[in-house]
């Protein structure tokens, strides 16, 4: 209401108005993991896997892999050639965390 | 089936024999190593000068009267999947796998193996990575200004 607005007893007069939806807030939230170089496990101490690239594991491990392990992982492995060290159980008796000792070594390539 | 004490390295190979040749020479020189196998994934077979030179390394690295066990795992496709293919009649529980560009010295390979014994049913790796989870929150809003003429819908009860 207008304040030259004057002889309406029967409506409410107040100071705070709305125009029913004049203020709208959006969120869109998102969550993914992005992995991370070696710098990562450098920068913050910690990792969350290690690559098979040089790795000691159980000869059970093979049997899982080859005979237990959804095919169609293995297909995008093949497909993909990419991701091999992802598809490692990550449920059952020889699921534990990872070990990460530290070492020097020599690469002789570079590879993703 | 009796298990040997030691460890097999299982090398993943293609197309790189001079690396493949660095590597055998190697790893067949840690104490640890009982057995050597070549995961070959291309069409053609290796050589036979390729075989007699990994044979010879063999040989060379001889100890308590054995010869250090060489294997070719010879595959028909060439998958990513071959590195971890089953492997019949393995003489070992711990198996190290990796790639013939890469050389840890056999004192690193040896306390590796030694930590995977405290541990069998996990993996103890090298090359470690991290996952990082992001999140993003993406804010938008706008205000929709009355028109210049004041118009207004309802109003607020409180301070009235």
């Amino acid at each position: 209401m207008r304040s030259d607005d004057r002889g309406t007893p029967i409506i409410v007069v107040g100071h705070k108005y709305s125009d029913g939806g004049v203020f709208r807030m959006q969120s869109d939230r998102e969550e993914y993991y992005k992995y991370g170089g070696w710098w990562t496990v450098w920068w913050s101490g910690t990792y969350s896997m290690v690559l098979t690239k040089a790795a000691f594991f159980h000869r059970k491990y093979l049997s899982l892999y080859t005979n237990h392990m959804p095919a169609a992982i293995r297909d995008y492995v093949t497909k993909n050639r990419y991701f091999s060290s992802a598809s490692f159980p990550a449920e059952g008796p020889l699921a534990r965390a990872d070990i990460f000792p530290s070492s020097l070594f020599y690469c002789d390539a570079v590879t993703p | 089936m009796f298990h040997r004490r030691g460890y097999t390295i299982l090398i993943n190979t293609f197309r790189r024999n001079d690396l493949l040749k660095q590597s055998v020479e190697h790893y067949a020189s840690c104490s640890g190593v009982d057995s050597i196998h070549v995961i070959w994934s291309e069409a053609d077979p290796p050589s036979d000068v390729l075989l007699a030179y990994l044979r010879r390394v063999a040989h060379r690295n001889s100890r308590d009267g054995r010869i250090l066990e060489m294997e070719f795992d010879v595959n028909a496709e060439d998958s990513l999947n071959n590195r971890f293919k089953d492997i019949a009649g393995l003489k070992t529980d711990a198996v190290f796998s990796v790639d013939d560009d890469v050389l840890f010295p056999c004192a690193s390979v040896d306390f590796a193996f030694r930590v995977w014994q405290s541990a069998p049913t996990a993996m103890v790796g090298f090359v470690p990575r991290m996952h990082w989870l992001y999140r993003t929150v993406r804010l938008s809003f706008w205000v929709n200004f009355c028109d210049n003429s004041f118009k207004y819908r309802a109003c607020t009860t409180s301070p009235s």
